[in-house]
């Protein structure tokens, strides 16, 4: 069975056993969404926290921004059958890739802030998170049992 | 007519960045065959306007580990330029200064990373400095930062900066040889859309 692959601005649902993986997450957030029980399971890869910045809704690209993907991926999932009360989301990237003086605003702390109030206001607890730091990160998340590999270059591979 | 998206370029726009790729990468390599005192060649650069999927290479390859230097541009022109250097060619550049190999691009020295991200620096400044004769404008250059990571996460860095308006990013690249090796290194031109519009106009092709 092959992976399902998450590009960048974009999101996929699936149901267990299947194998979620979106490659070399650097800036960008990847937020695994479960529902334990019907073993229903959500990755999302934004690029950016927010839609508000485009003043042509119609031109935006939803699975790009916090504020949208994360509200469109939880109804794909409760539309297959899963239960808002009883997801979970686990969430990795943020990085932030090159320090240099002009970085006054670390866009990869932004996206994670974003991710969280999204998630806060769609009332999906966070249980675990690899955020932040300098380097970038490959998400595999199982929907068998909800875990999340995290592989690195840096610090190697740590299982959410 | 404003470029409100870099898929609005026409192709005779397109033809005058390779050219402009194409001096500044001449200039590039020549900087650089100097530094190392070895025979540097480039191929013709390619202009490419890709998804951001594509740039960011959602495959296999997304993961492999390169070593890059990030120079951000202001001034004449906004934006950056990455360069995105193989194992092969850290290997020629670090013989040529220290004779000796690295161990692994996860393990580098102090030193070879200054020497790498003095590498960046005289590059980009040769680069930049070809097209900014070319076209009279003034271009500032930050300090290169470095690092060393997986391609696609390095990739993603100006995507992201340049994402919020479209789903496409320009990049000018180039490829080049020394001693007749092929090396898998890239020297990516990302400029703003803005900039690319005062570019043209200083060349005088608008759209």
């Amino acid at each position: 069975m092959s992976n399902i692959i998450v590009n960048i601005s974009d999101w996929k649902v699936c149901k267990s056993p299947e194998v979620i993986v979106t490659y070399a997450l650097g800036s960008c957030v990847g937020s695994c969404l479960y529902d334990k029980v019907t073993g229903i399971a959500g990755m999302s890869h934004i690029m950016l926290p927010d839609s508000k910045v485009i003043e042509n809704k119609s031109a935006v690209n939803r699975m790009k921004f916090a504020d949208t993907a994360l509200p469109d991926m939880l109804a794909a999932m409760v539309k297959m059958g899963a239960d808002p009360r009883r997801i979970q989301a686990k969430i990795a990237g943020g990085a932030l890739m090159f320090a240099t003086k002009s970085e006054q605003f670390n866009i990869g702390e932004r996206n994670v802030a974003a991710v969280k109030k999204a998630l806060a206001a769609l009332k999906i607890p966070i249980v675990a998170s690899d955020t932040g730091l300098n380097y970038g990160r490959t998400v595999f998340f199982q929907s068998a049992d909800g875990k999340v590999v995290i592989k690195s270059t840096v610090k190697g591979v740590n299982i959410l | 007519m404003g470029l409100n998206k870099y898929e609005d370029l026409t192709p005779i726009q397109l033809d005058v960045l390779k050219e402009v790729g194409n001096i500044g990468s001449g200039n590039a390599s020549a900087a650089l065959s100097n530094m190392i005192n070895r025979n540097v060649q480039v191929e013709m650069p390619h202009v490419k306007i890709v998804d951001f999927h594509e740039a960011t290479d959602q495959s296999g390859g997304a993961e492999q580990i390169v070593a890059a230097t990030m120079t951000r541009m202001s001034g004449g022109m906004d934006g950056m330029i990455l360069l995105l250097m193989d194992r092969d060619f850290v290997d020629t550049i670090i013989k040529a200064f220290f004779d000796h190999k690295v161990k692994s691009l996860l393990e580098l020295e102090e030193s070879e990373i200054s020497a790498l991200t003095e590498i960046g620096n005289i590059m980009c400044g040769a680069y930049v400095s070809a097209i900014c004769q070319l076209s009279n404008v003034d271009v500032k250059l930050e300090t290169p930062s470095f690092t060393v990571d997986m391609m696609g996460a390095l990739m993603s860095v100006p995507v992201i900066e340049f994402g919020e308006v479209g789903d496409k990013i320009l990049y000018i690249d180039k490829k080049l040889s020394i001693d007749g090796e092929k090396m898998n290194t890239k020297l990516f031109l990302i400029p703003t859309i803005d900039s690319l519009q005062k570019l043209m106009r200083k060349l005088g092709i608008e759209a």
